[in-house]
C-alpha cells in the first residue's frame, strides 16, 4: 500500500497503479519467491548466455590442445556430439571445465544443452497445467452449479489418477507413432512428454483458482464491473484473475521444477529422450549406466 | 458416521470405474500388437498367431474387451501373463513381499521420524535445530531420488563396500545372518524413501504445529498450570494431527510411485520394477493389473484420509 498523509494535493505526483502493477509489488515483497524467480531466471540466462559464448571458448580450447575441431561451422548442437578421444572420462581441466564422459563429449556443453531441453521442458508443460487450471478453476468458481460440480468431479478423478505408471505407460506406447507423425524423434517425445505432464498437473491450480474466485466474485468490484456493462469473460480475466494472481504464480513456479524432475525420472527409467539427446536427467543418470566415476579411470 | 463411510466407498466405485475404463482404453487404442513377440519367433506360423488372438479374444472391439476383463476381475481373475505364461495375480503376489518389505518399511520410519523433527522444530522456531531440519527438508524436497541413489551407491557400495549394490530377493528371515543381510541390502533403498517423504512430512507437521501453538487455548492450558510439555504433547499435538494424518494417507501412493525409481535403482524386484518389465515387453495384462492396483491404492487412501478427517476431528459434520 502506499504511504498515507500524501491524499489530495499530490494525486498527480503518484505514478498510476495497475492490477499488474499490484500484483508484482504482491510478489517483490515474498522474498522466498523472489529468490526463487531469480534462480531460475538466472539458470534461463546461463544457459541462453552459454548456447553462444560457450562453442568459441570450446572450439579454441580443442584447437589449442592440438584436436581441432573437423567441423565447418561448429555450434553447441554439433558440439555436443563431437567425441574428444583424448579427453575420455577426462577431470575438469582447462579444456573441459566440467570433463568428459565416457566416450570424450565435453560435459559442460551437454550441460548447456540439456539446460535448453529440460528448461523448455519445465517452462512448456508448466504454461499447459497453468492456462489449464487457471480456465478450469476460473469457469468452475465464476459460474458454480452444476458446470462446478462435473468440472470439480473431473479435477477430483484426475487427482486418482496414478501419475507415474500412466505417464510411463503413454510415452511407451504413444512414443514411435507420435514421433513417425513428426518426423523428428526430439520434437516428437517432447510434444508428447509437455503434454503429458502438463495435462496430469494442472489440478492444483483448478483448485486454487477456483476457491480464489469463490470468495472474488462476490466481492464490490465484480458488482461495479457488471454495472458498467462488462461481460462475463471480461470479469473473470481483466478484474477477477489479477487479483488471483500470487497463488498461481507460486503454484506455478513449482510446476517448473516437478516438471523438470518428472522429464529426468522418465529418461533415468529409459522412456524419455533419445540416449543421445543431453537433458539435465539423463547426464546426471549417466554415472549409473557406465558405473564409473573420473576417479576410479 | 458409519452412513458417511459408506457412502464414500460407494462414491468411490464410480471413481475406479472412470480410471479403470481410462487405462483400459489407452492400452486398447495403442499401437503395437500384443502379441508381437510371438511374431519374431519363426516356429509359430501365421495361423497359430491368429488362433492365439480368436483364443484371448484380441480382435474383439475394446468395450467389449473391457467389459471382459471387468467381470473376470470381479470373479478375482485377473488374466493372464503374455510374457510369463502364468496367472497375473501369481506374478504380482511374488512381487508385493518385497516392495512392501522396502517401501512400507521405509515410510514407517519416515512417519516415525518425521513427527518429532517437525514438533521440537516448531517449539524451538527459528533454533539451530530448527534451521537444519529446514536446511534438510529443502535438500530432501529438490533432490531426486535417484540421484541420492547414486550418490548412496557410489559412496557406500562402490567405494566402502557397506551394502551390495544388487537386491537378493531370495533371502529369508531364517537365521540371524539372513535377518543381518536383509537389513543391509534395505538400507540403501529405505535411506533413499526416508529422506524423501521425511523431508515433506517434518515441513508439514512444523507449520501445522506452528499455526496451533499460537492459539489462545494454548494460553489458557498453561495458564491452568499444566507443564509446557504436556500441552504441547496433548493439546497442540493432537489438534495438528488433523493435517498430518491427512498428509500421511494421502502420501501412500506417491511413495508406492517413487518406488518404482528406487526400486529399478537398487534392483528390487518390487511392483514398481514388475511394472517396467511389463511396459517393456507390452504384456498388457500385466501392465493393466498394476495400473489397476496403483489406481485402488491412490483411491483408497483418499477414501482414509477423509475418514480420519472426521475421526480427529468431531467439529467435521457428514452431510
Amino acid at each position: 500500500m502506499s504511504s498515507a498523509g500524501s491524499s489530495g494535493g499530490a494525486e498527480g505526483a503518484q505514478p498510476e497503479r495497475t492490477l499488474w502493477g499490484d500484483t508484482w509489488r504482491r510478489f517483490r515483497r515474498h522474498r522466498l519467491a523472489l529468490s526463487g524467480a531469480l534462480i531460475l531466471l538466472l539458470l534461463i540466462a546461463s544457459v541462453v548466455a552459454g548456447t553462444f559464448l560457450y562453442p568459441l571458448y570450446l572450439v579454441r580450447q580443442l584447437a589449442d590442445a592440438g584436436i581441432p575441431v573437423t567441423a565447418t561451422n561448429p555450434t553447441l548442437t554439433s558440439l555436443v556430439d563431437h567425441l574428444d578421444y583424448v579427453g575420455i572420462l577426462s577431470p575438469p581441466s582447462k579444456v573441459h571445465p566440467l570433463g568428459a564422459d565416457d566416450l570424450g563429449r565435453d560435459l559442460l556443453a551437454r550441460a548447456i544443452y540439456g539446460g535448453r531441453v529440460s528448461l523448455t521442458v519445465g517452462l512448456v508443460a508448466m504454461l499447459i497445467a497453468t492456462s489449464l487450471g487457471a480456465l478450469i478453476g476460473a469457469v468452475s468458481g465464476y459460474f458454480g452449479g452444476l458446470l462446478d460440480s462435473v468440472l470439480m468431479r473431473i479435477t477430483d478423478l484426475f487427482l486418482s489418477l496414478p501419475g507415474v505408471p500412466l505417464i510411463l505407460l503413454v510415452v511407451y506406447l504413444f512414443r514411435d507413432s507420435v514421433i513417425q507423425a513428426v518426423g523428428s524423434p526430439e520434437i516428437g517425445i517432447f510434444l508428447i512428454m509437455v503434454s503429458l505432464i502438463g495435462g496430469l498437473s494442472w489440478m492444483e491450480t483448478a483448485r486454487i483458482v477456483r476457491a480464489a474466485f469463490l470468495s472474488l466474485r462476490e466481492k464490490e468490484f465484480v458488482e461495479a464491473a457488471l454495472a458498467l456493462g462488462a461481460d462475463d469473460t471480461a470479469v473473470m480475466f481483466r478484474h477477477i484473475f489479477p487479483n488471483a494472481l500470487g497463488p498461481i504464480i507460486v503454484a506455478a513456479t513449482l510446476g517448473v521444477g516437478n516438471a523438470i524432475i518428472t522429464e529426468s525420472v522418465l529418461s533415468f527409467l529409459g522412456v524419455g529422450f533419445p540416449p543421445d539427446t543431453p537433458t539435465w536427467g539423463r547426464l546426471v543418470t549417466l554415472p549409473s549406466c557406465s558405473g564409473i566415476s573420473f576417479q576410479t579411470r | 458416521m458409519s452412513n458417511y463411510i459408506l457412502r464414500r466407498v460407494l462414491l468411490s466405485v464410480p471413481t475406479l470405474l472412470a480410471i479403470s475404463i481410462i487405462i483400459f482404453a489407452i492400452l486398447a487404442l495403442a499401437p503395437g500388437d500384443p502379441l508381437s513377440q510371438l511374431a519374431l519367433n519363426p516356429a509359430i506360423p501365421e495361423s497359430t498367431r491368429q488362433l492365439i488372438r480368436t483364443q484371448f479374444g484380441l480382435d474383439d472391439p475394446w468395450p467389449v474387451r473391457y467389459w471382459k476383463w471387468l467381470t473376470s476381475l470381479l470373479r478375482g481373475d485377473w488374466g493372464f501373463s503374455f510374457s510369463s505364461r502364468s496367472p497375473v495375480i501369481d506374478i504380482v503376489m511374488q512381487r508385493v513381499p518385497q516392495t512392501l518389505q522396502v517401501v512400507g518399511f521405509a515410510y514407517l520410519l519416515a512417519v516415525v521420524l518425521a513427527i518429532p523433527v517437525g514438533i521440537l522444530a516448531a517449539v524451538r522456531q527459528y533454533s539451530w535445530f530448527d534451521q537444519l531440519a529446514t536446511v534438510f527438508s529443502f535438500v530432501g524436497f529438490s533432490v531426486p531420488s535417484f540421484f541420492t541413489g547414486l550418490l548412496l551407491m557410489l559412496v557406500f557400495a562402490v567405494r566402502l563396500k557397506w551394502f551390495p549394490i544388487v537386491y537378493d530377493s531370495l533371502l529369508g528371515f531364517g537365521s540371524g545372518a539372513e535377518v543381518l543381510a536383509q537389513l543391509r541390502q534395505m538400507a540403501m533403498p529405505v535411506t533413499v524413501l526416508v529422506v524423501q517423504q521425511t523431508a515433506a512430512l517434518t515441513r508439514f507437521t512444523r507449520s501445522a504445529m506452528l499455526d496451533n501453538l499460537g492459539q489462545n487455548y494454548v494460553r489458557t492450558a498453561r495458564a491452568k498450570g499444566l507443564p509446557y510439555r504436556r500441552v504441547v504433547l496433548r493439546h497442540v499435538f493432537s489438534n495438528s494431527l488433523i493435517p498430518i494424518v491427512t498428509l500421511v494417507a494421502l502420501s501412500i501412493p506417491s511413495i508406492f510411485g517413487g518406488a518404482i525409481i528406487t526400486e529399478n535403482l537398487f534392483r528390487v524386484n518390487g511392483l514398481g520394477a514388475l511394472l517396467i518389465t511389463s511396459i517393456n515387453n507390452s504384456d498388457t495384462p500385466v501392465v493393466m493389473a498394476l495400473s489397476f492396483v496403483f489406481a485402488v491404492l491412490m483411491v483408497f487412501s483418499n477414501l482414509v484420509a477423509d475418514v480420519m478427517y472426521g475421526v480427529l476431528d468431531p467439529r467435521v459434520r457428514y452431510d
